[in-house]
Parts: structure tokens; C-alpha cells; sequence
């Protein structure tokens, strides 16, 4: 009995970790060898003593310097009993020593493996060795031939919670083991007796479902060796308690499953940019399996024009840096384009040394999309807001529209008078390579059953029925979504923009939203303009006519008066002659005044112009002061003309005419008898100057600047009752202005004013105008 | 005042829906020594033009059945009366008026009311650019 005492106290020298265990161990070798050597002495064998003393060094040394020993322990016990059996004298004690080194140096060597094999597991499964050898500990239990505990160590009472002395003689396999391997234990323990192999003893068996005896499950590695002793046998059992390597296990796999199974895009890549692993959720936002992107560089997401991302995070990584939510685009393996959001972290091996990025990429292409459509809309809503004309920008919308959807094609169409056709005014395609041209050209007609859808309208062309105009030319193109956004004023849908792409894609609400947002600026931005364009329209119409009505009598009163004088003339009396020229002074008087009405209209309404042609400014001038000058006569002004010959130029000799009669005539009115008007035209940098001075009543300074507002009559006119409208300087304000000229005032009240104009002086247009017309009609020039 | 030698054979077409204009260019032109066929409205001076290819016409723009225009447009779509020179009269003052005379292939035009020296000097520049 006390053998196996000694068995399991020289068994245990691994667990024995500190130097009193050990020199205890010690001592009880020391003292067994010490007694096994007087029992010999006493039998009086020297060649026995011999094997014994040599014995004794080999197993102390076995004790310090542990496994590597036991396997030579083992070969010097069978070469002793090898010794002793060819001298013939096998005795008792030999076979004693045999007994007791082959199990010692079985079972240490079995534990020597069993620490290089947790050793190796624990490097494979990147758990810290040092830590894991913490947590490992190794209980024994042995068991008879029924299976019931004789033995035990502190472990295993530890482990499975049995005090020694409860738990010998119980049944180990019933109380400490799930029933299958209760069961192996059992049916090889029955094979050993029966005399037969047991192949499942001597071996380590993994993950053996163990329990406490509070009911706690235990998973263990053990391994059972079998040893006869003496007439019977015993089964020594070594039980790891690997609960804590699996729980180590179990969370390494719950960390890799929550990783593999992420919807996050995690993976790394090493300083190479080579991709190092790649989990579900980068498989689903790249389109790449594992399989297909480990190994091989991360380039192959990175779209061609951003070549220098990958080194950027690199570089940053390599510094030992962190990037967060770096926004960047990818390209997924169908060619799509990601918007991701980055966060990369450096990995270090166990020296420290920095050997990957790991990242993390979210997709925030909803997120960037929303964006898009914001900005979208304000674009759109600012070039419609700048726009004189929104039909203008239609094309300029669709663009931005298509830019911020991202889709690749769009055409503008226009419904053309009748009510069933709509011909195709513009089309757009998105630039890039892949991107699918607009399978309709500008003048496109399409005739349709009715007419043209009045309401925005999301749909697949390849479907059946579809309401999209076109849908089987645009499903032909493979165009698999359209989005139909007409413009539609006052029930009547004047035309529309449509949107396609190639992807066959459900309603998108906020795109939708920011398309009808835009569509209903651009309607009634429309709307308006058609409303303003068309009362332009009438009033335009109605001063045509006006004018023509007025015009067309005050044609003939004139013409008539003239032709009264010019062949009637010799038989009126003195008297009678004047009274014709009163009629046809005050005709023209009425003529000019409908002019600069009509001028006035179109100032308001920024319709006035000019038609230049080539005229000599000189020329012009020297007319009006020719037919100012009976006027100035008349009122007793001194009116005097300084002209500078300025050569042909570019202008409107109507209308200049008129800027020289109204300054004239309004220098005239205000100068009081005995006064002075003087005209002057000269050349100055390149600009003709014209200047009307007079000592006339002048204009209060504070009231100059409202001079040349619309029917703005001086304070120092009204009060001396003169007549006037005050068209006058506003219409030469609009004059000149239409020439690119300026017009200036400079005047002292009671002292005089002075008019001053400045015109640039343009080369003639190079178009010639009729020869006729080179000469400024004197109609209007006449007072 | 006006016309060389040859006025007098030469017929000058002048077309105005208001009579008292109408008789006004009329007796100027005749004055001046030239020969005149009359129109009231645009269908008659186009009628006459094609029947006596007149060397010159003047037209009013606004008159009833077709406006002076479209007489023009419809002479310069004849081989006999495409080069046939033709003088605008308006009493419009909107520029694309005229600017619209000139496309539709008129040589010149003149508004209302209108010196009757001009005009004549008009029409025999245009008659000796022929």
C-alpha cells in the first residue's frame, strides 16, 4: 500500500513547485533508497548494491531536472532488471525498482508532453501562454478495478469539490463524469481485465464533459494509465480542467464570430496594403468574398481616381496613428461606387511592432446620398432664382437633378402644340465611362396615345403598361427606372424632365421629394413668367397700338399741312401761312410727346433700345442746334454751337437726336431772356462729351440726383409754373445709358446748369445699313 | 424736286389702308413725276404687283388681309418680283418691326409721320442701286 503512497509522492514533482515540496520529495527518496540499501546490505549482494547506487543519483536528478530525465530513468530501470536477470539473481527488490521507475518515467514523460502540447495550443490559439499556464492546473485520481477513487490530490479535490475523505471509495466515473465517457472508462477498464488492448486508455482525450459535485459542468482533458500492482490493477487518471481554456476559447470564438458576422465591414491589411482578413460585412459592402480579397491587395476597391488613399492611412498607421470616420469612396466588384467612413487602428505583433491597419468602413452612402439631394436642391433653387428665363436653365436643372440622384442619363421634353406629341429639347448623360448614353437625341418625337402624363411619376419602362412616354425605346436601352417629373401650369403639362438609370430601384422617397421640390419652384417660377410674359405681351401690344392709332392720324395732319404749304402755299394769305405752321408745329409736338411715352413704357418695362448704325455725333448735333435755334430766337437766348468733328461712329441717330433736342429744348425753356445756351461736342479719351450750359434758374442741389426719375418735375419749374411732363431726362438717361455712355449734372441755383454726356466712341457697325439710312430723319429733329 | 428723265415711265406701287395716307404718298409721288398704282389693302397690292411688276413699291405694314410683310414675302417667292425693291412705311416705333421689314426681304422702310423729300431721295437711291 505504502507504494503507491510513494507513487504519487514522487509522481508529483511538476505540481510541487516550491523548494520545500521538492526537498521533501527529496527526503522521502533518500530515505526509501536508504532503506531499500540496509535491506540489501542485509541479504549481502554487492552486485545489487551497485545498481542501487547508481540508481539513487539518477532518480534525485530525475526530481530537479524533471522529464528530460525520466525516459533515461526508464531504460537504467529495465537495464538493471536486465542486469540482475543475466547474473541470474532477479530478486524482489529489482523488480521493486523496475515497478517503481517505469510508471515514473511513464507518467512524466506523459506529463512533459502534455506541457509542450498545452504549450503549442496555447501559441496557436493566440492566448498568452504565461497566463494560460497560470490557470492550468493537473489533478490525479486513481481508481480501482470497480472504478472507485482510492486516491486523489489536493486538485482534484479542488476541481471536482470533494474532500479526500468523502470521496474515496465513491464511484469516480458516475460521480465526476457525463455518461459517455463514464461509459469508456468502464468498457476499457473491463478490455484491461479481460487482458485485452484498451485503446482508449493512454491517450489524452479533449473536452471530457466533467462535473462538480455541486452540478457545475467541467470540461477537462484526461488521460487514464492503466498499472497492474501486484495482483491487481489501478487506473491513474490525469485530469486537466481546460473549462478556463475553453471559456478562453469560447470568447475568442464569440469575439470572431461577432466580427466575422458584422454588419460593419471589419478587415486588415498589412503595410503592403495586402489584405489580411475580411469579414461578412465587408463581403457585403465590397461585393469581394474572403476568399477572393485575402492575398491580395485592397487596391482593388480603391476607385482610379483616388490612387493615394491607401498609402495616406498607411502612412498614418505606420506613424503608430488612428484615423476616424475618414469619408472616402469605393468601388464595389459590381463597379459601384460606396460612400464609406473609415476608421483604422495599428496593429502590433507581440514585439510591439506595427504590422497592420485594422478597419472598420461603414457605408454611409445614405447618409452622403441625402446630402447630395440637399445640395441638389439648393443648386437647383439658386440657378432657377438667377435665372431671367427658368425655361432657360431646364437644361442646367436636369444636370444638377441627375448629378445629385447620380444617375447616368436624362432628357428635357417639350410637348409640341399638339397635344399628343412631345419632342425632346435636350438630353444629359452623366460623364464617366460606364455611364449609359440617353437613348432619345434632341428632336426625338414621341406620339403618344394622349396626352403626356401631368403628374411625377416613378416607374420601370420594362413593365407592362408602363405610363412613361417612351418606355419601350428607354426599356430597350436598358434603362430599368425612370422618374417622370412634369412641369404642368394651370392643368395644362407644358413638357417634362426625365431621369433613367440602368439599376431597377424602388421609390426613393427623398429623392422624390427633392425632385417634386425642384419641379414645383421651376413650375411656378414658370408659371409666373408666363403670366408676366403674356401681360408684357398685351401691354406691348397695347402701346403698339396706341402708338400706331395716334401716330397714323398726326401723319396725315402733317403731311397734309406740308403739302398745304408746299402747293398750296402761293395762294394763302400771310396770315393763313402761319396759321399752318401752328397746325403742323403743334402735330409734331403731339408726335413727340407719343414718342417719349412709348419710350417711357419700354425704360420701365427694360425693353428700351437702340439701333445703332454709322453716324457722325457732330452731324447729329449740329441738326438739333439748326432746329433749336428759331426757339432760341424766339425766347431771346443767345444759343451758341461748338462743335469738334468727331468722324464716323457707332450709334442710334433717333435717339441721339433725341438727347440733343430734349437738352436743348430744356436749357432753352429754363434760361430767361437774355440768357445763353451752349451746345459743345469735343473728344476726350476716347469718349465724345457733349455739354449743355445755360444761365438759366438752375436746380437746388439736394433735388439733382432725383433729376432724372421718372416724371420728376425741379421745384424751381413747378414754382415758375413751365411747362413740362419730365420725360425729358429720363428718356436722355436711357439714351445714353443704351449707348454705354453716362449723363451728369452740375448746376448753382439762380446761376445755370450744366448737362454733361459722356459717350464712348464705338467704331460703325460693320454690317452696312442702307444708304438712305445713314441720314437721321429730320421728323423729329424739327421743332 | 424730285425724278430724272426717266421717272415718268416708271411705275411705282403703293399700298395703304388709310385712304388720306394713301392719297397723301400718292400725290407726292405723282408730283415728282412718277407713275402710281394704287392699293388698299395687302391682297390688292399683291394682286397688282404681280400684274404690273411695278419697278418700286411702297407699303404700309398694318393692313387688313395681309399685312405689308407678308406682300413682301410673297413677291420675293417670285421669280419676276424677287429683286423688285420695296419700301417699308410704319407708323410702329418697335424696333423688331423693323428689324422684321429687313427679313422678310424689304429694302428699306421709313416711319411715319415721314418727309416726303426723304422719301423720294430714298426711292431713287434704290432705284439706281438696281
Amino acid at each position: 500500500m505504502y507504494y503507491t503512497v510513494t507513487v504519487r509522492e514522487t509522481f508529483d514533482p511538476i505540481a510541487a513547485k516550491t523548494r520545500r515540496q521538492r526537498a521533501q520529495i527529496a527526503v522521502i527518496i533518500i530515505v526509501l533508497f536508504a532503506a531499500i540499501l540496509v535491506l540489501r546490505l542485509s541479504l549481502a549482494d554487492p552486485q545489487a548494491s551497485v545498481g542501487l547506487l547508481y540508481g539513487l543519483p539518477v532518480s534525485i536528478a530525475a526530481l530537479y531536472f524533471r522529464t528530460r530525465i525520466a525516459v533515461a530513468s526508464a531504460v537504467l530501470a529495465v537495464g538493471l532488471v536486465g542486469v540482475a536477470a543475466l547474473d541470474g539473481k532477479t530478486e524482489a527488490w529489482t523488480l521493486l525498482l523496475a515497478a517503481v521507475f517505469i510508471p515514473y518515467a511513464l507518467m512524466a514523460n506523459l506529463v512533459a508532453d502534455r506541457m509542450r502540447r498545452v504549450a503549442t495550443t496555447s501559441h496557436e490559439a493566440e492566448v498568452n501562454l504565461a497566463e494560460l499556464i497560470e490557470t492550468v492546473r493537473e489533478s490525479y485520481v486513481r481508481v480501482d478495478v470497480r472504478g472507485r477513487i482510492v486516491d486523489l490530490n489536493e486538485d482534484a479535490e479542488e476541481l471536482f469539490g470533494w474532500a479526500r475523505d468523502e470521496a474515496l471509495g465513491i464511484h469516480f466515473a458516475d460521480a465526476m463524469l457525463a455518461a459517455e465517457p463514464a461509459d469508456e472508462l468502464r468498457r476499457n477498464i473491463a478490455l484491461v481485465l479481460a487482458g485485452e488492448p484498451a485503446p482508449w486508455f493512454r491517450q489524452w482525450h479533449d473536452e471530457i464533459e466533467a462535473r462538480r459535485r455541486n452540478g457545475d459542468p467541467l470540461t477537462v482533458e484526461f488521460l487514464v494509465a492503466p498499472l497492474r500492482e501486484g495482483s491487481g490493477w489501478r487506473f491513474n487518471i490525469f485530469i486537466f480542467d481546460i473549462s478556463e481554456r475553453a471559456r478562453t476559447w469560447q470568447e475568442h470564438a464569440r469575439m470572431a464570430a461577432i466580427v466575422q458576422f458584422s454588419a460593419d465591414a471589419i478587415f486588415s491589411y498589412n503595410l503592403h496594403g495586402k489584405v489580411t482578413s475580411w469579414n461578412y460585412g465587408a463581403e457585403r459592402l465590397y461585393g469581394y468574398t474572403a476568399e477572393e480579397m485575402i492575398g491580395n491587395s485592397i487596391s482593388m476597391i480603391v476607385p482610379p481616381d483616388r490612387p493615394t488613399d491607401i498609402e495616406w492611412i498607411l502612412s498614418r498607421i505606420r506613424n503608430g496613428n488612428r484615423i476616424e470616420d475618414f469619408e472616402t469612396m469605393r468601388t464595389t466588384k459590381r463597379g459601384r461606387l460606396v460612400d464609406v467612413a473609415l476608421t483604422a487602428s495599428p496593429v502590433r505583433d507581440q514585439n510591439g511592432d506595427i504590422v497592420e491597419a485594422a478597419l472598420v468602413a461603414r457605408d454611409v452612402s445614405e447618409r452622403k446620398r441625402q446630402d447630395r439631394y440637399r445640395q441638389g436642391q439648393h443648386s437647383a433653387t439658386r440657378v432657377l432664382a438667377e435665372a431671367a428665363d427658368p425655361a432657360e436653365v431646364i437644361g442646367e436643372l436636369l444636370a444638377i437633378l441627375g448629378d445629385s440622384v447620380g444617375w447616368p442619363c436624362g432628357a428635357i421634353w417639350y410637348r409640341d402644340g399638339e397635344d399628343t406629341r412631345l419632342r425632346c429639347v435636350d438630353i444629359w448623360t452623366r460623364p464617366g465611362v460606364d455611364s449609359p448614353s440617353c437613348p432619345f437625341e434632341r428632336g426625338t418625337a414621341l406620339d403618344l396615345d394622349g396626352p403626356p402624363p401631368p403628374e411625377l411619376i416613378w416607374d420601370h419602362p420594362a413593365d407592362e403598361g408602363s405610363p412613361i412616354p417612351g418606355a419601350t425605346v428607354t426599356a430597350e436601352a436598358g434603362l430599368q427606372t425612370v422618374l417622370w417629373v412634369p412641369v404642368t401650369i394651370e392643368g395644362t403639362t407644358l413638357g417634362a424632365v426625365e431621369l433613367m438609370t440602368r439599376r431597377r430601384l424602388e421609390r426613393d422617397e427623398p429623392m422624390i421629394m427633392m425632385t417634386s421640390a425642384v419641379s414645383s419652384l421651376l413650375t411656378e417660377l414658370m408659371r409666373r413668367r408666363h403670366a408676366e410674359s403674356e401681360a408684357e405681351r398685351l401691354k406691348d401690344e397695347f402701346f403698339g397700338m396706341v402708338s400706331h392709332e395716334m401716330r397714323t392720324p398726326l401723319t396725315s395732319i402733317i403731311g397734309y399741312a406740308e403739302l398745304l404749304a408746299d402747293f398750296e402755299g402761293e395762294n394763302l394769305s400771310e396770315q393763313g401761312r402761319g396759321f399752318l405752321g401752328v397746325i403742323e408745329r403743334n402735330a409734331r409736338r403731339e408726335m413727340r410727346l407719343v414718342g417719349d411715352l412709348l419710350a417711357l413704357v419700354r425704360i420701365e418695362a427694360g425693353t428700351f433700345s437702340v439701333e445703332p448704325e454709322s453716324i457722325e455725333l457732330t452731324e447729329v448735333a449740329r441738326q438739333a442746334a439748326d432746329a433749336a435755334a428759331p426757339r432760341a430766337e424766339q425766347q431771346k437766348v443767345t444759343l451758341t454751337a461748338s462743335l469738334e468733328p468727331l468722324g464716323v461712329n457707332s450709334g442710334d441717330p433717333h435717339r441721339l437726336g433725341q438727347v440733343f433736342d430734349n437738352l436743348l429744348s430744356n436749357a432753352i425753356k429754363f434760361t430767361p431772356d437774355g440768357g445763353r445756351v451752349d451746345l459743345r461736342v469735343a473728344r476726350q479719351d476716347g469718349a465724345a462729351i457733349v455739354e449743355v450750359s445755360d444761365s438759366g434758374i438752375g436746380i437746388p442741389e439736394a433735388e439733382q440726383k432725383r433729376l432724372f426719375d421718372r416724371l420728376y418735375r425741379a421745384s424751381s419749374a413747378t414754382d415758375r409754373h413751365i411747362p413740362g411732363l419730365g420725360l425729358g431726362l429720363t428718356i436722355v438717361r436711357a439714351i445714353v445709358e443704351a449707348h454705354g455712355g453716362t449723363v451728369s449734372v452740375e448746376s448753382i441755383e439762380g446761376e445755370g446748369t450744366t448737362f454733361r454726356v459722356e459717350l464712348p466712341l464705338r467704331p460703325p457697325p460693320s454690317k452696312p445699313t442702307s444708304e438712305p439710312g445713314a441720314q437721321p430723319s429730320t421728323v423729329e429733329a424739327t421743332l | 424736286m424730285a425724278g430724272d428723265g426717266d421717272a415718268g415711265r416708271e411705275l411705282i406701287l403703293v399700298a395703304d389702308d388709310d385712304e388720306d395716307i394713301l392719297n397723301l404718298v400718292c400725290f407726292r409721288l405723282e408730283q415728282a413725276g412718277w407713275e402710281v398704282a394704287r392699293a388698299a389693302d395687302g391682297a390688292e397690292a399683291a394682286a397688282i404687283a404681280n400684274e404690273r411688276r411695278p419697278a418700286l413699291c411702297v407699303f404700309d405694314v398694318q393692313m387688313p388681309e395681309m399685312t405689308g410683310y407678308q406682300v413682301v414675302e410673297k413677291m420675293r417667292a417670285d421669280d419676276g418680283l424677287k429683286e423688285t425693291p420695296v419700301i417699308l412705311l410704319t407708323a410702329s416705333v418697335q424696333e423688331r418691326d423693323m428689324a422684321k421689314g429687313f427679313e422678310v426681304g424689304a429694302d428699306d422702310y421709313m416711319r411715319k409721320p415721314f418727309d416726303p423729300n426723304e422719301l423720294l431721295s430714298r426711292i431713287e437711291a434704290l432705284l439706281r442701286r438696281r
